[in-house]
């Protein structure tokens, strides 16, 4: 299995990425944005984890574009929240195809492994 | 009034009389007619007495009916900066800012020409350019026929006020940006304070992942679970502070909706039972069958786990006990978390509901809590338009209640998501 982790924060993904590595997952990470939409457009990857509060080019922003290009429902994106967002408007992304999962941070890491298993 | 015309009828009248009405009757009228003066004089008098008083107090314009000025007082002249000269015979237009529409006066006109009274607010503007406010009465003077022949306004210098009205919107913009402003700065720093948690609990966790990433001695475990009590206890405060913040700006929405009250205790209770157990508590809860509530369930759950975390900290460590129980109680459904716990002397009560209030016991100190635990509890109660009561007696325990208004009772259950 192959992860894509997008997150603008190098610690966060240098967590994650050396979790999954730990608990056998290849992975990838990208810490940019705009970068990251790239490489989820490549669809090399099984599941995405995707952080929604990034400056200049959000979560939100990277969603909207696949939706746009209409390749979102072909994604398997788990999206990390901010404390920011409100129940609703996480209940609203995970309404959409292609967006599996959600994850608030401070995230747990067991929860991360049982997101990625579903 | 110096220029008030004199009454040539009553000197007709009076020279007639002299010619044609004998002597003795002559005297009587003349009398009379003396009356008739000095009642005019006296008259007259009083209108000047009126003028003056007017004159003191407000600035008075009349204009012909084509708005051509043909009487200023001096109060006019003076706050207009024009001269009587320059005033009279031009437009009323002289002193118009500009600033009101055109459909503003449109209006005005309509109702001074149907004969009424005009009473408003105008910008004018004086000889040098500058502004001035009044609060203005226009009244018209109407001929036989009833169109109007003249046009009175008597106007009030309310620029002060409208200056003070100004300042006093500007600065309410001000408060309102400024709470925006805080509104969103706190959103920020919840977002901020929280991603450095992320790599710190994240590692706490791969650290005691013994199997994973290898082991460590008990002291480096106890270490780790140090850490990592302290990063959630700041998660907490967190949260907590930014529900607090929610409450204070009345910015806390409830998501409202019909839940079943048994299903909901019943996850309470499933919730905590691994928690009681391991810390040797005895645990009930006493819950009515069929009620249906319509509340925030949520929050409802946010204030009984605040609650329950509250009496495990302080329940003795032997024999430890806690209840929750749900009555119906007049218009009220009261949910009421009981301990036998050290409880709250008197005197500290009334301090119990204030923001980052903790009791100074030997307790506390394991307890952990952020301090604004029970002012969200009542916060959130209130908002759910609530109560909440504290009853405690210090070393016998403590009982909170919430009381929510109106639950409904009901034989079918709603479908629950």
């Amino acid at each position: 299995m192959k992860v894509l982790i997008v997150d603008d924060n190098e610690d966060i993904t240098g967590l994650l990425s050396r979790f999954l590595k730990a608990k056998g997952f290849e992975n990838v990470v990208s810490n940019d944005p705009k970068k990251g939409l790239e490489q989820i457009k490549e669809k090399k990857y099984d599941v995405v984890l995707l952080d929604m509060a990034m400056p200049d080019f959000s979560g939100i922003d990277i969603i909207e574009t696949l939706e746009k290009e209409q390749i979102l429902k072909d994604q398997k994106i788990v999206i990390f929240s901010a404390t920011a967002f409100t129940d609703s408007q996480i209940n609203d992304l995970l309404k959409k195809d292609g967006i599996h999962g959600c994850l608030k941070k401070p995230i747990q890491l067991s929860e991360l492994l049982t997101a990625i298993a579903n | 009034m110096k220029d008030f015309p004199k009454n040539k009828k009553n000197l007709n009248f009076s020279e007639r009389s002299k010619s044609q009405i004998d002597p003795s009757k002559s005297i009587l009228k003349k009398i009379k007619e003396i009356q008739i003066v000095k009642e005019i004089k006296k008259q007259q008098e009083s209108l000047s007495n009126f003028k003056e008083a007017l004159d003191k107090s407000a600035s008075v314009i009349i204009t012909n009916a084509k708005g051509n000025i043909i009487y200023v007082n001096d109060d006019f002249c003076k706050i207009s900066q024009f001269s009587k000269e320059e005033l009279i015979g031009q437009n009323s237009r002289i002193v118009n800012s500009k600033f009101h529409s055109k459909e503003f006066f449109k209006q005005m006109k309509q109702e001074l020409n149907q004969g009424k009274i005009w009473k408003g607010d105008i910008k004018n503007k004086a000889k040098d350019g500058t502004y001035y406010w009044s609060k203005a009465t226009i009244s018209p003077f109407l001929d036989e026929v009833g169109t109007p022949e003249q046009f009175i306004a008597i106007l009030t210098d309310i620029t002060n006020q409208k200056l003070l009205e100004a300042n006093l919107s500007e600065a309410l913009k001000n408060v309102r940006d400024s709470e925006l402003e805080k509104n969103e700065f706190s959103s920020m720093m919840t977002h901020e304070l929280n991603t450095p948690l992320v790599p710190i609990r994240g590692y706490c966790e791969m650290l005691k992942d013994t199997g994973t990433f290898g082991t460590l001695n008990p002291d480096q475990l106890d270490f780790i679970d140090k850490i990592e009590s302290n990063a959630k206890l700041l998660e907490r405060l967190i949260s907590d502070l930014l529900d607090v913040q929610k409450l204070d700006m009345n910015k806390m929405n409830f998501i409202i909706s019909e839940f079943y009250l048994e299903e909901f205790m019943d996850d309470l209770r499933e919730n905590n039972k691994h928690l009681m157990k391991n810390k040797n508590i005895e645990f009930n809860i006493k819950t009515p069958k069929n009620i249906v509530l319509n509340s925030d369930k949520q929050r409802l759950r946010q204030i009984l786990d605040n609650l329950i975390k509250n009496s495990v900290d302080f329940v003795p460590a032997k024999n430890g006990k806690i209840s929750v129980e749900v009555k119906l109680k007049d218009n009220n459904i009261v949910f009421s978390v009981h301990d036998n716990g050290i409880g709250i002397p008197k005197e500290k009560q009334s301090n119990i509901f204030k923001k980052f209030y903790q009791i100074d016991t030997s307790a506390t100190r394991n307890h952990g809590g952020t301090g604004l635990g029970l002012v969200i509890c009542k916060g959130i109660a209130e908002g759910l338009k609530g109560k909440i009561l504290l009853e405690s007696e210090f070393g016998k325990g403590t009982s909170v209640s919430i009381y929510l208004p109106a639950p409904q009772i009901k034989t079918s259950f709603p479908q629950t998501a």
